[in-house]
């Protein structure tokens, strides 16, 4: 029953009839499952209370993101992205791929999917190159560079948390397979736009006005802001402080920096704040619970395990496993479940953390395959619609059909050989 | 009097748009350059975002794109009508938004002009002849235009896309 809740939840997240909002449909679940007596009360309160690190890094995220926009942060790392690349647009696409990845490491995968591809579209428009080559390497860094720490992602603060990991652990198995996913990525994309990336363009087209002195006070103070922010989440990492602390506590001394600059624009600020995705997030993790009590999701992950002995074995079943399932899903949800599943099923410890750190992967990466995982094919595939499939549907089928099971074949072979 | 109507694509001044202007007799003639801003990846954005979020592009930001594909729009168009000026052909200029190929035949149809130029593809797109070899404004254009329509090719170097299909007997 509570699995039956959860599907048509999920379909109705899926399908949104009459513009259903995403957060009335788990939090309707939700209520079902205690109405039904499927969860109680107290189960419920406990599960929100045990995820609050989640809840406030969420909260967190997206206060500092909406207050960086606010002082022009992307803005003037999208120029410097031009700047840097000197008129050419193979450079311009690396550099969009450095600035992307530097973004999502410490601000999470949403503000630069959310934040920075509205900012590359003005930038490319006004540098006058075609659009799509870095609209789809903002999307797609977003998804590859959100290994890169705890912080990078809200699914990696489930999963460090359920693993109780320290960077250093976090770092030893997943850098290597972060920094070959992001290079492969950027080798592919350079492949299968070289003709549109042959163009040069005139930097000088990028040129911003001169800011006034009161916003130029509020910028500097801002990246000082986030730069200490950066150092503390890595600092939190590393001793196990709770990130959604950090993450309150650095949109807080943004607030602060602001408002001493005589900047703080709280309008502006609200734009990027959603209760819809708190309220989103808290109904999943209720129903995730439900599910999980009738014993659905360690069955689940017994099936994916039950051909994978060893660790290497086991990382790569949980790569497959929350690849397919967050496009299936959607990420977050197909990650709760693994959790769930691989605690539920009490999994040896030995094959625990392979397998958390392959659906971490998997569930960061994977999205990038289908129009349901993630903002990148979503994006595709608006376009090859509007477009009417006549002009090249194949190039954009190509990009997600090819880029990411490759990236993700690089990501899960760098974290298979460092449990073998 | 009609105008032939030149489609400026977001390449502005190059060897197409020179291709286009000598094409045509330029005698005679007044020249129409115009140019569409493209507002579909606006849209798209805020549509995109409004799913995720839950919240539109903030005002701020769209009034920034809208300026960014202002800004770029005029000097493609300025650019176009230099080069006009430098071959001896009277111009006037034409900045729309919309879908360009819609917008190209509204404009054709409000009887402005006798004759659409437009190329084949984007300069940057692959343009080997083949199936498909027409991008999406230009297959508009050719579709729906009232009046007649000069398509231009610039023909890369290289074997088609595809050779043509074979000629299948007739069975009787």
């Amino acid at each position: 029953m509570a699995a039956a809740i959860f599907g048509l939840v999920l379909l109705l997240v899926l399908t949104r009839p009459h513009r259903l909002n995403e957060a009335a449909a788990t939090l309707a679940g939700a209520a079902g499952l205690l109405l039904l007596g499927l969860l109680s009360p107290l189960q419920a309160a406990s599960t929100l209370a045990s995820q609050w690190n989640l809840l406030l890094f969420l909260v967190g995220l997206m206060l500092t993101a909406g207050l960086a926009d606010a002082a022009g942060f992307f803005d003037a790392a999208a120029a410097l992205a031009a700047r840097s690349a000197r008129g050419s647009g193979r450079l311009l696409l690396l550099a969009i791929f450095a600035v992307g990845a530097l973004v999502t490491a410490f601000l999470s995968n949403d503000a630069t999917a959310l934040i920075l591809t509205p900012v590359v579209y003005t930038l490319t428009t006004r540098l006058r190159l075609p659009p799509l080559p870095f609209l789809f390497a903002t999307t797609f860094v977003a998804d590859t560079a959100s290994l890169t720490l705890p912080v990078s992602n809200p699914v990696n603060v489930l999963i460090s948390d359920s693993l109780q990991l320290n960077l250093v652990a976090y770092a030893e198995h997943l850098l290597l397979a972060t920094l070959l996913a992001v290079a492969v990525n950027a080798g592919l994309f350079l492949l299968l736009f070289r003709r549109q990336l042959r163009q040069r363009f005139e930097p000088s087209r990028a040129l911003q006005p001169p800011r006034a002195r009161a916003e130029q006070r509020l910028f500097g103070l801002t990246t000082g802001g986030l730069g200490l922010i950066a150092l503390a989440y890595v600092a939190a990492s590393l001793a196990r402080f709770p990130l959604g602390l950090v993450a309150i506590a650095g949109s807080a001394l943004l607030a602060g920096l602001a408002a001493l600059s005589g900047g703080l624009q709280a309008a502006r600020v609200k734009e990027h704040f959603s209760l819809t995705l708190l309220g989103y997030v808290s109904g999943l993790l209720l129903l995730v619970k439900g599910v999980e009590l009738t014993g659905l999701t360690a069955g689940l992950v017994s099936s994916l395990l039950g051909f994978a002995q060893t660790p290497a074995t086991a990382a790569a079943a949980g790569l497959v496993g929350a690849a397919v399932g967050s496009n299936v899903l959607n990420n977050l949800p197909a990650s709760l479940v693994l959790i769930s599943g691989a605690h539920a099923a009490h999994l040896p410890e030995p094959l625990l953390r392979p397998f958390l750190l392959g659906s971490l992967a998997g569930a960061d990466i994977g999205p990038n395959l289908t129009p349901v995982g993630s903002l990148s094919t979503m994006l595709w595939l608006l376009i090859v619609r509007r477009r009417g499939l006549e002009v090249s549907a194949r190039q954009y089928v190509k990009i997600g059909v090819v880029v990411t099971p490759a990236v993700l074949l690089t990501a899960g072979i760098a974290i298979a050989l460092g449990f073998h | 009097m009609s105008a032939v109507l030149i489609a400026v694509s977001e390449v502005g001044a190059g060897p197409e748009l020179e291709a286009a202007l000598t094409s045509v007799r330029l005698a005679g003639h007044t020249l129409l350059l115009a140019h569409v801003i493209d507002n579909g990846a606006r849209g798209e954005l805020d549509l995109i975002r409004s799913r995720l979020l839950g919240r539109p592009l903030p005002g701020h930001r769209l009034r920034d794109i809208g300026a960014a594909e202002r800004d770029a729009a005029t000097s493609i168009l300025g650019e176009a009508a230099t080069v006009a000026e430098r071959l001896g052909a009277g111009c006037e200029t034409w900045l729309g938004e919309g879908e360009p190929g819609r917008e190209l035949v509204r404009l054709a149809a409000g009887g402005r002009c006798e004759l659409i130029v437009i190329g084949a593809r984007p300069p940057a797109a692959d343009l080997r002849p083949g199936p498909h070899s027409l991008g999406s404004t230009a297959r508009f254009v050719v579709d729906h235009s009232p009046v007649p329509v000069l398509l231009l090719r610039r023909v890369a170097s290289g074997r088609p896309a595809s050779a043509p299909p074979p000629v299948v007997p007739r069975v009787k």
